[in-house]
This record gives structure tokens, C-alpha cells and sequence, in this order.
């Protein structure tokens, strides 16, 4: 197959993909929650110092 | 004062639309990497008291750092039609540019330097790059993934990817993706 020509998705399978519930679901779920903007959470200082620790281990091996 | 400045490269002027649009996000975002950098600035300072004069913020940094990442945001939008940003694509993107844009800083003298014990001298070169991890844990809470020592894992390997420097933010989201269950918490 030359370099230029895509190979193009059976119309079946594209139907197919389309009608599947879970990814129906999924692109809607984006589309529908655009909107919302992000509400950072509440990072208490207490997590915060778990993670740096975290960190640190991971940094010292 | 944020919003009588046109974004990095993402707007023409404050009258376009996309200015418009995104301006909240752009600065409700800005004030959430500022107020989590002061926090983690004050955890440091608790651990290490030693260091409580070395830990600067650097405030351009992340003006310009939050700007970079919406400027991909818009891209992503309005060039390749996404109309959704998952949080781990949040969280790649916004590490990426806090990694090039350092938010955290060392502000120390060579006598100074060499005065600390080594732990505190690992902390300190390292400390921009805890931030960075850090601020992935601020996007995807530990408590909430699949599998926190895999998450370990891979925020090890993004430590070592931008101590080498070839931190890819594709490649960073699609690994948080695989511990990350979609929940719906979206937005650029």
C-alpha cells in the first residue's frame, strides 16, 4: 500500500462503534461535563507532606 | 491584574472571543498552581526548616507555565475539535509546563550550598521537580486511582524523565490514563 492511501474502516464497523452503548456513553459524558469547570479540590498541607515524602523515596531509590 | 493582560499567544486581544471564554478558567486556574505552590512552599519549610530561606516562588513562571498549558487547552479545542480534557490530560500538561517553567526555586549562595547535609541538598536541586509530582497529585488524588504504588511507579518514571530531560506530555497521559478511572471531573 503506497504511503498516501489510508486504509478506510468497513461502514459496518463504524456503525458498529458508533452504536456501542459504552462508548456512546463515554463521548457524552465528555461533551455534557465541558461546561463544568474544574473546582480545584482542598489539598490539605498533611497530604501534601505525605506526598512529598512520597517523592523523596522515590527520588533516593 | 490578570485580566488586563492578553494571554500567552492564546489571544489577540481582550476583545476576541476566546479571551472571553476562557479568561475565568485561565485565571481560576493561575490562582490554584499560585496557591498550591505557596502550600507545598510550606510544607518544605516544615520538613527542612534548613532550607526556609532557600525556597523561593517564582510568580512569572507560573503565569507564563498556566498560559503555555491553556494555549495547548485551546489548541486542542478549537484545531482538533476535542471538546473534553480529562484530568490526567490536565495534569500532563500543566507538569510539563511547571517542569520547563520552574515554579519552585533554589535561591542560595555556594557557601550556603555546600553548608547544607546532603539530604536537604537532594531536596533543594530536586525541588521543582517534587512540585511537578505534586501538582499530579493535586489533579488525580492518590485515594481515587486503581493502584497508588502503580502510581508510584509512574510518577518515578516522570521524575527520571525530567531529571534526563525528555519528559513527553503524550506519553505521560497515556499513563496516567491507565490508573486513572474516568469520573467526569473535566474542564481545560
Amino acid at each position: 500500500m503506497a504511503d498516501t492511501e489510508k486504509p478506510e474502516l468497513p461502514p459496518e464497523t463504524i456503525s458498529k462503534l458508533c452504536s456501542d452503548p459504552a462508548l456512546k456513553a463515554e463521548v457524552s459524558l465528555e461533551i455534557e461535563n465541558f461546561s463544568i469547570p474544574y473546582v480545584g479540590r482542598d489539598m490539605p498541607n498533611e497530604e501534601k507532606a505525605s506526598g512529598l515524602q512520597r517523592s523523596l523515596d522515590l527520588l533516593l531509590g | 491584574m490578570v485580566d488586563r493582560v492578553a494571554l500567552f499567544g492564546a489571544f489577540l486581544n481582550e476583545e476576541s472571543p476566546l479571551y472571553t471564554e476562557y479568561n475565568k478558567k485561565f485565571t481560576d486556574r493561575l490562582q490554584e498552581v499560585e496557591r498550591e505552590a505557596k502550600k507545598f512552599a510550606v510544607v518544605v519549610k516544615d520538613l527542612r526548616p534548613s532550607l526556609a530561606p532557600h525556597v523561593d516562588i517564582n510568580h512569572a513562571n507560573i503565569f507564563i507555565a498556566v498560559s503555555r498549558y491553556f494555549n495547548d487547552a485551546i489548541r486542542l479545542r478549537t484545531m482538533h475539535k476535542i471538546s473534553g480534557v480529562h484530568r490526567t490530560k490536565i495534569a500532563a500538561y500543566t507538569a510539563k509546563w511547571c517542569w520547563l517553567n520552574p515554579i519552585l526555586n533554589a535561591n542560595i549562595g555556594y557557601d550556603d550550598y555546600f553548608a547544607l547535609n546532603d539530604s536537604d541538598k537532594v531536596l533543594l536541586l530536586n525541588i521543582n521537580y517534587l512540585f511537578t509530582l505534586d501538582l499530579i497529585r493535586y489533579f488525580i488524588p492518590p485515594e481515587q486511582v486503581h493502584d497508588v504504588h502503580q502510581m508510584d511507579q509512574i510518577l518515578s518514571r516522570f521524575l527520571y524523565m525530567m531529571k534526563v530531560g525528555v519528559y513527553e506530555e503524550h506519553h505521560a497521559a497515556a499513563l496516567l490514563e491507565t490508573i486513572d478511572p474516568i469520573n467526569g471531573e473535566e474542564s481545560v
